[in-house]
């Protein structure tokens, strides 16, 4: 078959012709998305730095022009396929001594020319505009077609499945959007009805359906461009099966029906329940329900559409076989039939287990866009006895079942099985039952998992570069004999502390400390070189039972030092009570000594606060215009005495 | 030329064609008539390659034409429902045609012009519905086919340009040999320009010979006898209709002319007319001789 009889000149130029608008709408579209920003950033900051204008226009591009790009996508084929869905219209071009081949290739080439072109006049334009920045521009527009390729393919193979052009751009639309809707139904149903369940993120292969330019650049492009040459390949194969009868129905293959009716049905079911569900929260066996009432209203109204009647036929089967479905869901989920509550898995199958929701391997975007990873503390527990602490607490957690607590922690539990598969669970834990809040304390107890907070106990290589000692927002500098000696103790106390000791927090004095984090290029490996390794601060509260940093503070005299009241310029006083609050401003230098003494007394018991419904005050302390900042504390504690509030 | 062999098509259930056969040989007019809804627009699209029959074949010069681009190019087809591209005038439409089909004639085009008389720049979808017909004879015309397939053709257009028309048409029957199949519900003008005549009723071609072998198989007997009609006669006879006014017996009979005027002399008649059936005639009393409902038609 040579390309002469898959092109047709005269097919292209007469879409053209036709479709013209199109190509300039969607130019026109880009010009205002991404040339005009461009154009702004240019003119209000002519210095702008290479990173921060490569920054801003990667930001621009992945967000704006992607939402242009792929209604155009949808839409083209659509129009350039919609001869297919009139009668008339389909046995003029078909009359025609051209081979569907060739029709269907010489439209997909006018549809490349159409979205090509805009992209590259307006990369064209960008060119002239930043000289500085070809390759970006470039890359965006490479990967701009590759996904446009893709999105069209999909759109073109879409449009022979279809009998009409709403349908047309109905369907792709919905196919695309189905991934996410069903995983979104299988994560709602999941939260709401199986205890300890995970909504996790999308599927690794939504990525290739929604991508961003990030994983484009990853250079997994290629699988964006073997995805547009299967859909080109399958809107090929269904245009030869196509029965050209099939003009002005919604689908063009008969098989395709059951999956528009189910579809229509479970989108509505889901509906139901997401608008009804909550009326019958308390009642799991009630509330699933709701989705069948709906969903046999989704395939009545899917038959209608089917059948182009308002007198729908042929719907009792569809409905069994519907509620047939919804049984299965209901013991799948509500009757837990897969035992996927109750399931712990047996130690001698684990081969790692982790209690956070972090691995040793951290990333972040710098202010130039740029992704950095640190490797720090690894907080998963290979350890045996470490393992079967989390096991047994596990086992109490689904013994004692679901709890509802506002005054909760959260207990994430991914198990690494030897077979490399994993199981995730998401638990509440609250102190009421003594048994799981011991086993639970006793998991948070563990190095490891106390790393993950208090990372100062963890040997990943961190370089500490500097530490400081703040009381109640007045910084002091330590030399680095006295860092060393601060360390050390501040090592040793958290180690030494008690979960329940470090769930305080709030504390006058705190040590601020700076570290260089042992980081990884892209590629993982290890950097060498410390200078550029990722830059920490952080903050540790010292806690009452910190004894040994408390000693080394004390002896230097900078332990629970308040500052004087002559550097702070004000003191703002929120009083909560429940969901009510009031405040006052406190200037007097009498008031803010008093304040200050206040928040002396009580600052350390902030880890009983109810914030919804508790009573509570919140201090805003200003200082002087000298002595730069402010600082935020929350005591629970009676109201000061003499406070006026607004 | 063009061969539909045992062609089946489905439309759901219901069965459009179940099992065609027509055969048109070529430099012929073959004129396809039947009732509404026997199947003949679908046959039709099955051989302008449209529809995809689901059962049996439909050749041209013994090939088959779906999907078929040189088979194709060499058929005009005009339908009842006709479509222009949007904003498109007859010069667009020509120079669409003329990348698309290889024996397409500029000459031709400029030659047939001054038959329709119809500005080419203007839209055709702008043009009235005769002109519209015109304009695709016109640009069908010019792609020099070898077979023409109608539907309804001159549905639409006045009395002398179907005359001019047809003259265009029968000339290149003549001149090159062109093969023309036309359906048409208008008989009259069938039965002057068909030599073959096809009769589809329910998805079948009821009767397929030439247009004077139908004619000549199926007579009206105007006959009249002192004691009125002999049964044994009528029983002789293949009988599909007898009325009668007075004492004059009217009878449509099947057979040869022959045959039945020498049956009937046999029983010394007073009067006896063989009178010779139109085109439209014969088809009302085979249909009816096939259930199609005679009653209405009369």
């Amino acid at each position: 078959m040579s390309l002469k009889s898959l092109i047709n000149k005269s097919v292209i130029k007469s879409d053209m012709r036709r479709y013209w608008y199109v190509g300039v709408t969607f130019a026109l579209a880009l010009f205002v998305v991404t040339v005009l920003p461009l154009r702004s950033t240019l003119l209000y900051r002519p210095d702008t730095g290479r990173d921060f204008l490569h920054s801003t226009f990667y930001l621009m591009a992945q967000t704006t022009s992607l939402l242009i790009i792929v209604p155009f996508c949808v839409i083209t084929p659509a129009l350039l396929f919609s001869y297919l869905h009139h009668k008339s219209s389909v046995c003029e071009t078909h009359r025609l001594p051209l081979r569907r081949e060739c029709l269907y290739f010489s439209h997909l080439v006018s549809a490349a020319v159409l979205i090509a072109l805009p992209i590259i006049l307006n990369a064209a334009i960008m060119f002239t505009m930043v000289e500085t920045l070809p390759s970006y521009i470039l890359l965006w527009a490479a990967l701009s077609m590759i996904y446009a390729f893709e999105i069209a393919g999909f759109s073109a193979a879409a449009s022979m499945l279809v009998g009409n052009t709403a349908a047309g751009v109905m369907l792709p639309s919905i196919v695309m959007f189905l991934p996410l809707f069903f995983t979104g139904v299988m994560q709602i149903l999941g939260t709401d009805y199986l205890h300890g369940y995970v909504a996790s993120g999308l599927p690794g292969f939504m990525r290739w359906i929604y991508p961003s330019y990030a994983n484009l650049l990853e250079g997994k492009m290629y699988v964006c461009l073997a995805l547009g040459i299967v859909f080109i390949a399958l809107g090929a194969w269904f245009y030869r099966m196509r029965r050209l009868e099939n003009h002005t129905r919604i689908l063009a293959f008969d098989a395709l029906n059951p999956v528009f009716m189910y579809g229509l049905a479970f989108c509505a079911g889901l509906v139901g329940y997401m608008y009804l569900g909550t009326i019958f929260y308390d009642s799991v066996k009630i509330s699933m329900w709701i989705g069948l009432p709906f969903g046999i209203i989704g395939i009545i109204v899917a038959r209608m559409i089917i059948s182009k009647s308002f007198k729908p036929t042929k719907i009792l089967k569809p409905i069994i076989i519907y509620t047939a479905m919804m049984c299965v869901l209901y013991l799948f989920y509500g009757a837990d039939i897969t035992g996927f509550e109750k399931r712990v898995p047996d130690i001698d199958n684990i081969a790692s287990v982790n209690v956070t929701n972090y691995s040793g391997v951290r990333s972040s975007t710098n202010l130039n866009g740029e992704t950095m990873y640190t490797s720090e503390n690894d907080p998963t527990l290979y350890n045996k006895e470490d393992i079967e602490k989390v096991i047994a607490l596990h086992r109490a957690i689904v013994e004692r079942g679901a709890v509802e607590s506002e005054n909760a922690y959260g207990l994430p539990i991914t198990y690494t099985l030897k077979d490399g598969s994993e199981i995730r669970r998401s638990y509440a834990v609250t102190e009421d039952n003594e048994e799981v809040f011991r086993l639970f304390c006793a998991v948070q107890e563990l190095k490891q998992v106390k790393c993950e907070r208090f990372p100062i106990i963890g040997d990943d290589g961190t370089e500490y570069t500097n530490v400081s000692v703040i009381n109640l927002g007045a910084l002091t500098q330590l030399d680095p004999p006295r860092q060393e000696q601060i360390l050390a103790a501040l090592k040793q106390d958290v180690l030494n502390a008690s979960y329940t000791e470090l769930t305080n927090s709030e504390s006058i004095t705190r040590l601020s400390v700076d570290s260089r984090i042992p980081s990884l290029d892209e590629n993982m490996n290890p950097i060498e070189d410390k200078s550029h390794w990722a830059q920490q601060t952080l903050e540790y509260n010292v806690y009452p039972s910190y004894a040994n940093c408390i000693a080394l503070l004390k002896e230097w005299g900078l332990y629970n030092i308040m500052p004087p009241a002559d550097v702070i310029d004000r003191i703002t006083v929120y009083q909560y009570t429940g969901k009510n609050s009031k405040s006052a401003i406190l200037t007097d230098k009498a008031d803010i000594e008093k304040a200050l003494a206040h928040i002396k007394a009580n600052v350390d018991n902030m880890k009983d606060i109810d914030l919804l419904n508790g009573t509570y005050q919140r201090f805003t302390i200003g200082y002087k215009p000298d002595t730069a900042g402010y600082s935020t504390y929350m005591v629970d504690a009676p109201c000061m005495e003499g406070i006026v509030f607004e | 030329m063009i061969e539909v062999k045992n062609v089946i098509k489905r439309f759901g259930d219901f069965f459009a064609l179940n099992g065609v056969n027509i055969n048109v040989e070529k430099g012929s007019v073959y004129g396809l008539v039947g009732p509404n809804g026997a199947g003949k627009t679908t046959v039709i699209k099955c051989m302008a390659g449209i529809y995809r029959q689901d059962g049996g074949s439909v050749l041209i010069d013994g090939k088959p034409v779906y999907e078929n681009a040189e088979i194709k190019s060499r058929v005009a087809y005009v339908s009842d429902d006709l479509y222009f591209f949007p904003g498109y005038s007859i010069k667009d439409s020509a120079a669409y045609y003329r990348g698309i089909y290889p024996n397409w004639s500029d000459e031709r085009f400029r030659e047939i012009a001054d038959v329709f008389k119809i500005d080419e720049k203007r839209a055709a979808r702008r043009l009235s519905k005769g002109m519209q017909k015109q304009a695709a004879f016109w640009l069908g015309l010019s792609t020099q086919p070898d077979v023409m397939i109608l539907d309804e053709p001159m549905d639409g257009l006045d009395p002398v340009m179907r005359r001019n028309v047809w003259n265009i048409m029968l000339a290149e029957v003549a001149n090159r040999g062109m093969t023309v199949l036309v359906s048409s519900h208008n008989l009259r003008e069938l039965e002057d320009v068909c030599d073959h005549v096809g009769i589809m009723n329910k998805g079948r071609i009821a009767i397929e010979k030439g247009l004077d072998e139908v004619k000549g198989n199926i007579h009206k007997v105007q006959t009249a006898f002192r004691d009125g009609l002999p049964d044994e006669l009528k029983t002789s006879l293949n009988v599909l209709k007898h009325e009668r006014a007075g004492s004059v017996d009217m009878l449509i009979i099947r057979g040869d002319s022959g045959e039945i005027t020498d049956k009937i002399k046999k029983y010394s008649p007073l009067l006896l007319d063989v009178v010779p059936l139109t085109l439209e005639e014969v088809f009302i009393y085979e249909l009816g001789g096939m259930g199609y409902e005679l009653e209405i038609i009369d």
